[in-house]
């Protein structure tokens, strides 16, 4: 039992001694068409190296693009067998080195032998790359070399970008045999795949290559598959930064040394390996694309040019600085003119609405007589009731009702009181203010200035609406339009006989805007008038000033409106403008 | 005829004056009646088969009052007037003087200014009336009545008249009580006051 025991330790002790003895080697494989495949490939190379360098045990570690990447990045692995794509990619950032290129067997020792194929179905109508033009295509990668990167570079020889060609690039990552099922159940119009592919899954009997087409085939003598595509160099072995030389060299030896007929090298596809091939059209093919790996962002390109450069770098640093502070400068002066004209502006503002203001305090002077009248009236009554009173009061007939006699004597003095509210209104000096109003109401009131005035000139006044109208504006300063517009009509009518009317309309335009048309039956107005009729300082009367109508197409514009005469209106005038602001409830 | 019983009408478009002005008048113990435009009045008021009064507002839609006066006056009205309006001027005064009115006033106007001189006017109404009435009658004289009255009135006796006349005396008596019948006088004194109302000169 104790011997039994004994034994089973020194056993134990025996194999982990081995184990020890056996160093473990990692080799991260590219399995582009998938692990079992991958592993099928390479057992007979790895196991060959196991025998041939005593003390190592190499084990295969089937990886996928990214994984490898990733491997290679974290110096998980020691060696690699990868496309030379991946390794210029990936190798030259992380100081990977080529130890051996494999020779390929399908293309009798051809140095360059990876290509893309473009592959439609036997059966579509697409006979060119062009006839793909905004279809839905597959590919393997966006950064798989044969799968994807290689006919990219194709399509950038001739100024294509696939991104905008294609409507739609998917991606089947590993293993790319998928992309030829894609094609072929129609998922995809045409796939872009390593060259070759076609040819082994044919040779697997995985497919029937008369099913594919391949488009923009280039010929390579010596090479015996379709390719859409230049060729680049083959596979080939390499080791990390930190892998020991000693080890690299030796693996190297014996790579070098495979015979072409030797088990490894059937199994991997190929005649043996030969030295390192150059990575120099890879190189040129990712600067094509722009993606090469050294390739650095821009600033730092232009620091570095700059430090090279210093003495012109400085006097662009300079010249910036120029044109930075000229920017300043001329802020500074943008800035100061804009405060100016603001100024100006205001001031301006100021002035048209003291002009404004002057001009109804000037209506008002001409309208003095006619207002005292209208006043007198009230006063009058109010006189006519007090004597009539005092007389009553006299003969002592203290039957008499007073309070309605009082009740008269208010209403007249308050009607005074109206009177003079509607003047001092429309005197009012204050900025405009817009407000809600009811515009029939306005328009009542405006009229109520004009009362005895056109009463005097026996002009019938007919104000036509159709709707009720709320409306935002300014209301002193509609009021002013309205009564400069109806003592321009007015004074029109004043030449001429028989009826005399005045028609105001009101009307709804849209949800925001209304219209107010003053139409009269007077003289009219010559065409010369018309063109400038709301410039300033522009009068047919003798004693005007010409500011009347100027003033109304300011207030207007003020309302977002426009003012204009229609000039088909035959007989006497007709004056339109338009207001916005209007309320809808 | 009692002055007071001469109404007075009041034209004026404004409502509240024309009450106003009619409560102060009928304060007065004035026959008052009001119309808003002068064609009002002229439609509704007989303008000299009475006398009357006018007060007068010169601005007024429709015939102004100045228009309504001169309307009364070609029509030969009894009825005085007097402008009571509320702009008026010295020229408007004139031309209203000129044309035949009584007084002239600006609104607002003083119960103590206005009522004498609307009892004034009264009066030349009452005396316009009965030299209006006074002429209807003389007009219904025959040319030789004509005649005989302005010798009768001149103070001569029948005697004097028929020799004037080359009449017989009977003849002249009996046109004399002809004349007295038509003229509605009882005796040469009745006479002599119509004939002075005829001759008034207002």
């Amino acid at each position: 039992m104790l011997l039994r025991l004994l034994f089973f330790v020194f056993l134990l002790l025996l194999s982990l001694t081995a184990l020890a003895d056996k160093h473990e080697i990692k080799v991260g494989v590219l399995a582009f068409r998938g692990t079992e495949k991958a592993m099928q490939r390479w057992q007979a190379t790895f196991d060959y190296l196991s025998q041939t360098i005593p003390g190592t045990q190499f084990n295969i570690l089937p990886m996928s693009l990214s994984e490898l990447d990733n491997a290679v990045i974290n110096q998980s692995i020691d060696f690699v067998i990868t496309n030379p794509g991946q390794y210029v990619r990936i190798g030259s950032k992380y100081g990977m080195s080529w130890l051996a290129t494999l020779k390929s067997h399908r293309h009798k020792q051809r140095k360059l032998v990876i290509g893309s194929a473009l592959v439609v179905r036997a059966d579509s109508t697409y006979n060119d790359l062009n006839d793909l033009k905004g279809e839905h295509l597959g590919a393997v990668d966006p950064l798989a070399f044969g799968g994807f990167q290689v006919f990219w570079g194709e399509m950038a020889k001739q100024g294509r970008n696939p991104k905008r060609f294609f409507s739609r690039v998917d991606f089947s990552h590993y293993p790319v045999d998928a992309l030829i099922y894609w094609v072929r159940d129609n998922m995809v119009k045409g796939a872009i795949v390593p060259a070759c592919l076609l040819e082994k899954m044919h040779g697997e009997g995985l497919i029937n290559i008369r099913n594919y087409r391949v488009l923009n085939i280039q010929h390579h003598p010596g090479f015996n598959c379709l390719s859409s595509s230049q060729l680049y160099p083959n596979w080939s072995f390499a080791k990390l930064r930190d892998t020991p030389p000693l080890l690299a060299e030796k693996i190297a030896k014996v790579l070098l040394s495979m015979n072409a007929d030797s088990k490894p090298a059937i199994a991997a596809g190929a005649m043996g390996w030969t030295a390192p091939v150059s990575t120099y059209e890879i190189h040129q093919l990712y600067k094509r694309l722009n993606i090469h790996p050294w390739q650095q962002a821009w600033w730092q390109e232009a620091w570095r040019w700059i430090i090279v450069h210093w003495p012109w770098g400085l006097l662009i640093l300079f010249i910036i600085l120029i044109g930075f502070l000229h920017h300043l400068w001329v802020q500074v002066l943008v800035n100061r003119r804009t405060h100016e004209l603001e100024l100006a502006n205001s001031e301006l503002q100021q002035q048209q609405q003291q002009l404004e203001h002057a001009q109804r305090i000037a209506i008002l002077g001409e309208l003095s007589s006619d207002l005292a009248h209208e006043l007198n009236q009230p006063l009058a009554a109010i006189n006519s009731y007090a004597d009539g009173a005092t007389i009553r009061l006299r003969k002592e007939q203290d039957n008499q009702n007073f309070i309605s006699l009082f009740e008269k004597i208010s209403a007249e003095a308050q009607r005074s009181a109206k009177i003079i509210q509607r003047i001092r209104g429309f005197a009012r000096k204050e900025d405009p203010q817009k407000q809600l109003v009811q515009l029939d109401q306005l328009i009542d009131e405006t009229l109520a200035l004009l009362q005895f005035e056109l009463k005097k000139s026996e002009i019938k006044f007919e104000h036509v609406s159709t709707e009720k109208i709320n409306i935002v504006i300014d209301p002193i300063g509609i009021q002013q339009v309205l009564i400069n517009l109806i003592r321009n009509s007015m004074e029109s009518l004043s030449q001429r006989g028989g009826t005399r009317i005045i028609q105001l309309k009101t009307q709804i335009l849209d949800h925001n805007f209304i219209q107010i048309s003053l139409i009269d039956n007077g003289s009219g107005m010559e065409k010369s008038m018309q063109d400038k009729l709301f410039q300033p300082f522009v009068s047919s009367k003798q004693q005007g000033l010409g500011l009347g109508l100027s003033i109304c197409k300011r207030i207007v514009e003020n309302h977002q409106g426009q003012i204009w005469s229609d000039t088909t209106f035959s007989t006497g005038c007709k004056i339109s403008f338009t207001l916005s602001g209007r309320h809808n409830e | 005829m009692n002055e007071l019983n001469v109404p007075i009408y009041i034209v004026d478009d404004d409502q509240s004056v024309r009450e106003a002005l009619r409560y102060m008048l009928e304060g007065y113990d004035f026959t008052v009646f009001d119309y808003a435009s002068g064609d009002e009045f002229l439609a509704q008021t007989a303008v000299h088969s009475e006398p009357g009064c006018l007060i007068l507002d010169s601005k007024m839609p429709g015939l102004s009052g100045q228009e309504v006066h001169h309307k009364l006056n070609s029509l030969g009205a009894t009825i005085s007037v007097i402008f009571l309006t509320g702009h008026g001027d010295i020229p408007m005064a004139v031309k209203a003087f000129r044309n035949g009115a009584n007084d002239f006033f600006q609104k607002p106007v003083n119960a103590a200014e206005l009522v004498p001189s609307l009892k004034k006017a009264q009066k030349t109404s009452i005396l316009r009336y009965q030299k209006y009435s006074a002429e209807a009658l003389f007009e219904s004289l025959t040319k030789r009545e004509k005649e005989l009255f302005q010798l009768v009135v001149a103070g001569q006796i029948n005697k004097q008249i028929a020799d004037q006349l080359c009449i017989s005396l009977r003849t002249v008596e009996v046109h004399r009580a002809k004349i007295m019948l038509k003229l509605k006088a009882n005796n040469i004194t009745d006479l002599v006051k119509f004939y002075d109302t005829l001759k008034t000169d207002i």
